[in-house]
């Protein structure tokens, strides 16, 4: 009886230390996740006044007002398209980088990653303006192509969806990347000798065995370059203009330059509700093979 | 069913891997139909040479042929090789029907001929109602079994086993020792087996190939590798044997040995008494008793129960031994008393050290 209640109570007390533990995580998610959050997420549902910023008040105007007005409906298009083609495009060019660099001899592999991972040392504004020195109206390109006659003006390549488009491609490859090389090393290599001693060739083998086998990390590749893409800030701010805005510019714009805080509250849960369904997604297709 | 379509062998193949020589001109005749194990400590060159064989590993020089070609520059895809891991290396997103169906679908079988043929595969290595499932649902001694029908299913010319029975536990290994051996049989397919494990290589192989540090150290049927080891490393590393060396004395009755100063053995009969030569007695030969006066003494170190046997260590001032007893006999020598050894040279050999 007294022992059950001592090793009752040295199990309390071993719980309260396990909580004590995590506390200094979860004050620091509550505290600058979840407050902030719910702060932004109250102020959707106020009114914008002009004068006076905003007025308390509950309404759902603001999700209305964003939900049926077609600049939004291509404002979220055009960013679902941006992380779309952004996550295809990092697929296509990942995949065969990642597998020549899983199929690499130690120092090709390591030479390869330390090239791959490269653009992640430099800062994300810095390697965006490298972007407008290549692209600019006075940039490599179009120096190049006004220097060999072959355009008579320079030719307008910055503030377009294909140079936000290039841009996030390059900052996001190496996520991609790096998902795809993590589960190609894991997987062992026996199986691709087995499928060989069998008779199948190289297509047939990517086919039938490398690609089922990689399926994990192109799903979690995929969803880290779409939700970095549709919520990027710098990059579309820089490379777009204010053409071709993202929900993110968007929101940017309306923090601080119309200062309409409601509105631009109401975009932020609706840049975060499609995040949260391209992860629901990516569980309800991945889940069972995780 | 299968009939053995052809033979294996190598002629004087060499293979580096840098300043590393895992081959050192390896020549071996294997017949059609013939079970061969490879045996041999680790990185003696047992998996480089079946690697070889299958195409992963590439000799520098040397010729292997299957049937009467020369395989050698012929991509591995297209040796027509059965090929069995020690880690299966199953296709983990593949049902175990649509494994055994992958090297029927490469050579473009139709799906039903293909599927008929991977069932009757999955029959024949004893695993029924199994089909739908995934590796991963399945025990290791089923996933060896889906690996064995998936290797043999495509009707190879060369059956290729890597320690396929290592990850097994005991009973099971056995099991599958006997299985495998009949199976072998039954197909007539040429098959060439890698081990450590002398027991698993004498159990199943027609003859074993012993290998060390890259060559072959001697090719012979189990019962005479057993019994007539080539050499004393072999005679060491396959089974107990004991290694005795000394200085050859002849005396008025003939040749002895002398392992310790007070202890001659006699050398067998019609045995060349060479130097550089040492006496091999295998553990089980080996009768001890009380000591006399005088006589060459030894200690026991340690009893080590084996179950039907005792292997008593016991060392003295030429080495040490190891004799194999019945444990009623053991029991009356323990640990630390002395005794004498008693060795009939009718059971010894002398072998090249």
């Amino acid at each position: 009886m007294a022992a059950a209640s001592i090793s009752e109570a040295a199990r309390r007390r071993r719980q309260i230390e396990r909580t004590l533990y995590l506390a200094p995580s979860i004050a620091f998610l509550l505290i600058f996740i979840v407050l902030p959050y719910l702060a932004v997420f109250r102020m959707s549902f106020n009114t914008f006044s002009p004068m006076r910023l905003f007025v308390e008040s509950f309404t759902f105007d603001n999700y209305v007002g964003v939900l049926s007005d077609p600049y939004y409906y291509s404002l979220i298009f055009r960013t679902l398209l941006l992380g779309t083609t952004v996550t295809l495009a990092t697929l296509v060019l990942g995949l065969p980088l990642a597998l020549k660099i899983a199929a690499s001899g130690r120092r090709m592999k390591s030479l390869l990653m330390a090239l791959v991972l490269s653009p992640l040392l430099i800062n994300l504004v810095v390697r965006t303006y490298a972007w407008l020195v290549v692209l600019g109206d006075k940039g490599l390109i179009n120096e190049f192509l006004l220097g060999t006659d072959l355009a008579a003006s320079p030719i307008r390549l910055t503030g377009s969806f294909f140079s936000v488009w290039l841009g996030l491609t390059h900052i996001t490859l190496p996520l991609m990347v790096l998902s795809l090389v993590g589960v190609l090393e894991k997987l062992d290599r026996r199986v691709f000798e087995a499928a060989t001693s069998l008779g199948a060739g190289e297509w047939f083998i990517l086919r039938r065995v490398t690609l089922p086998l990689v399926m994990p990390g192109i799903g979690a590749g995929a969803l880290l370059v779409f939700c970095f893409t549709v919520s990027a800030f710098i990059t579309p701010a820089l490379l777009g203009g204010s053409r071709v805005g993202t929900v993110s510019t968007v929101i940017f714009e309306k923090f601080t330059y119309s200062m309409n805080w409601p509105v631009g509250s109401a975009l932020v849960f609706v840049l975060l509700i499609i995040n949260m369904g391209v992860i629901w997604l990516h569980g309800r297709i991945f889940g069972e093979h995780a | 069913m299968i009939t053995a379509r052809g033979g294996l062998e190598l002629k004087d193949v060499h293979l580096r891997y840098g300043d590393a020589h895992a081959l050192r001109g390896i020549s071996l005749r294997v017949d059609p139909g013939e079970f061969v194990a490879l045996l041999g400590p680790s990185g003696c060159g047992k998996t480089t040479l079946l690697r070889s064989v299958a195409g992963f590993a590439h000799p520098q020089s040397g010729h292997i042929y299957i049937g009467s070609k020369d395989v050698v520059s012929v991509p591995p895809r297209e040796r027509n090789i059965g090929l069995v891991f020690q880690s299966y290396a199953l296709f983990p997103h593949l049902t175990a029907l649509e494994n055994v169906c992958f090297g029927l679908e490469t050579r473009g079988v139709n799906v039903a001929a293909a599927r008929s043929r991977a069932n009757a595969a999955l029959e024949l290595v004893g695993l029924t109602g199994f089909h739908g499932r995934r590796p991963i649902q399945l025990s290791g001694g089923q996933q060896q079994r889906v690996a064995l029908a998936r290797a043999i299913v495509i009707e190879p010319d060369i059956l290729l086993l890597d320690e396929p029975l290592a990850a097994l536990d005991r009973q099971l290994r056995v099991q599958m020792q006997t299985e495998l051996k009949s199976l072998q049989r039954k197909l007539g397919v040429t098959t060439v087996f890698v081990t450590h494990d002398q027991e698993e290589a004498l159990a199943m192989a027609d003859r074993i190939v012993v290998m060390r540090d890259g060559r072959i150290e001697q090719v012979a049927p189990p019962m005479q590798l057993f019994a007539e080891p080539s050499n004393a490393w072999v005679g060491e590393f396959v089974g107990a044997g004991n290694i005795l060396s000394g200085e050859i004395v002849v005396d008025d009755l003939g040749p002895t040995i002398m392992v310790a100063p007070n202890w001659r053995i006699r050398l067998p009969n019609g045995a060349k008494p060479d130097a550089g030569k040492a006496l091999f007695v295998r553990a089980e030969k080996i009768g001890l008793r009380a000591p006399l006066d005088g006589e060459c003494t030894l200690r026991v170190l340690a009893h080590r129960f084996l179950g039907v046997h005792i292997e008593v260590h016991l060392d003295f001032s030429g080495g040490t031994l190891r004799a194999l007893l019945p444990p009623e006999k053991a029991a009356l020598y323990p640990p630390n008393s002395h005794v004498a050894a008693v060795i009939d040279p009718g059971d010894c050999r002398l072998l090249t050290r």
